[in-house]
């Protein structure tokens, strides 16, 4: 399979650059995404991984190294990457349907074809009911669903989400991330998640890749072996703990060293 | 407070203001007939009641009581209107460009806190003393508070939002209309409210200017006759109207942005 999303040697320094100074958030992180794979990126707050997801948003532009997609450099943002954010960032002066057709209104599709696609990824995602409602009536989970079928709504080929669920309770979150798994099936979207709960990551990712903090780098790169479809199931499944109990000791292990290593260097 | 406490509160809300209202014109009314003052120095309800009926059927100086009112109104939604037109334009374009403000801040800040008194000798030089001056006093000191306000507003729009914007693709031009624009709306509604409040109170300096209508001049012309009766009367009706002017801000804010505040 093709390489959709690279990271080669990556360095993001933020503030004062002169003389070795400024905030390292990322060092020599270079990572590769294969096209449809649905990658995880674990880490505690602050190790970067937003960083990484707004490189390949185009938001920012590294201190070093490149940002790829289909192995050309990333200049900016695009419509052929689709972002969730960790809050919906509905507009309230659009009703629902309309925040998801903003996407098609903004690149300027015919209104026709803009409400057909429209209509299929409110039914998708379970809103048919209420495209006509305002968004600030809605409830949080309804509200990221909303952003769920406006990022997908374009077809992007690669669709990148940051902490997407993360404010949300631990019901509504299992509810949307199901949801998350059934459109992918549908639509093997190249997905890059970012995530602070292992569970979440083990859940719905083909990939973990777990991050370690100042500066960022990859710590662990493990492939998920759970079956597909996924469902609630499988969270208490033996096959599941397995993988959790293996990625924990892994992280632990790991960061011990990581730790230990710069002990050694005099800290 | 619990929310059921809060709900209980916000239904008695206008049932308290009215009642706390009839007990200042209860009091007003006592004072009066306990002879606490003068009529002079503060007239009953009843005598300003029997001054605005009987102003309603001569009017005030050959002008009937409503066109005073009208006039006044008509000249501060005058004045309104130019400074939104020239306002929120103005303060949006100095909000987005770093440039445009910094050329011209320094006039605004300058201009904003300046009592507007100050300009009457000027303004009748420039302007003659005709309505275009008094409409010029209220204009301008309604203009730079919307200046300001507007300026703030366009500067509000959320980072989220623009990042949003930009992973649409969105060009400079679909990023002001789509996004800046209705994100500052809510805000240039409150700044244009707080704008119209202190035109409005400006209303009594532009009708100094050599009128001979309008609730500010009844005001001052009934001073100069020791008519206290009209005097208050005319407070009343400016205040009554100043309220009703904000209510209709406000009616327009909750039809225009009803989003405010329930994000």
């Amino acid at each position: 399979m093709s390489v959709k999303i690279a990271f080669e040697e990556v360095t993001q320094v933020y503030g004062d650059t002169g003389k070795g100074g400024g905030t390292r958030a990322l060092e020599h992180f270079s990572l590769e995404i294969a096209e449809r794979n649905f990658v995880c990126l674990l880490g505690p707050s602050g190790c970067g991984k937003s960083t990484v997801l707004n490189l390949a948003a185009g938001f920012e532009k590294p201190s070093g190294g490149s940002v790829l997609i289909d192995g050309k450099t990333v200049t900016g943002p695009g419509r052929d990457r689709g972002m969730v954010f960790q809050e919906p960032l509905l507009l309230p002066w659009r009703n629902v349907i309309e925040n998801v057709m903003l996407g098609p209104c903004l690149a300027g599709w015919p209104k026709v074809e803009a409400l057909a696609q429209a209509r299929h990824y409110l039914r998708l995602t379970g809103l048919e009911r209420f495209e006509r409602h305002a968004s600030y009536e809605l409830s949080g989970g309804m509200r990221q669903r909303v952003a769920l079928a406006r990022a997908w709504i374009g077809e992007p080929p690669v669709l990148l989400m940051d902490e997407p669920f993360g404010a949300l309770d631990a019901q509504t979150r299992l509810v949307m991330q199901e949801l998350l798994l059934e459109i992918w099936e549908q639509t093997r979207t190249t997905v890059l998640f970012v995530t602070h709960d292992v569970d979440e990551a083990l859940f719905l990712g083909d990939r973990v890749v777990v991050m370690s903090a100042s500066p960022g780098r990859v710590l662990l790169d493990l492939a998920v072996d759970l079956p597909r479809p996924r469902t609630e199931e499988i969270l208490t499944s033996p096959r599941f703990a397995d993988a959790k109990r293996r990625c924990l000791r892994l992280i632990g292990e790991e960061s011990r060293r990581a730790f230990g290593h710069l002990e050694g260097d005099g800290i | 407070m619990s929310t059921a406490s809060v709900a209980r509160s916000a239904r008695l809300g206008p049932l308290i203001s009215i009642a706390s209202v009839a007990a200042f014109v209860l009091l007003w009314y006592e004072a009066a007939r306990l002879g606490w003052a003068s009529s002079l120095i503060l007239p009953a309800p009843g005598e300003v009641l029997d001054t605005a009926l009987q102003m309603l059927n001569d009017g005030y100086r050959h002008v009937p009581l409503w066109q005073h009112v009208a006039i006044s109104l008509g000249r501060a939604l005058a004045a309104f209107a130019a400074a939104l037109v020239v306002g929120i334009p103005l303060g949006l374009a100095m909000g987005l460009s770093p440039i445009l403000s910094s050329i011209l801040d320094p006039f605004v800040q300058f201009l904003r806190p300046l009592p507007k008194l100050a300009l009457i000798p000027l303004v009748i030089v420039w302007l003659g003393i005709g309505e275009s001056s008094k409409i010029f006093l209220i204009f301008v000191s309604t203009l730079f508070s919307v200046i300001v306000g507007a300026a703030a507003a366009a500067g509000s729009v959320k980072v989220g939002r623009l990042r949003l914007a930009r992973a649409f693709g969105a060009t400079r031009r679909q990023q002001l209309w789509y996004f800046v624009l209705p994100s500052a709306l809510p805000e240039i509604f409150t700044s244009v409210r707080l704008a119209f409040g202190v035109g409005w109170t400006t209303l009594i300096a532009a009708e100094m200017v050599a009128a001979d209508s309008g609730m500010g001049w009844m005001v001052i012309n009934a001073s100069s006759y020791m008519r206290t009766d009209i005097v208050m009367l005319g407070i009343l009706l400016l205040g009554v109207t100043g309220y009703l002017l904000d209510l209709a801000v406000v009616g327009l804010q909750r039809a225009v942005v009803p989003w405010a505040g329930r994000e």
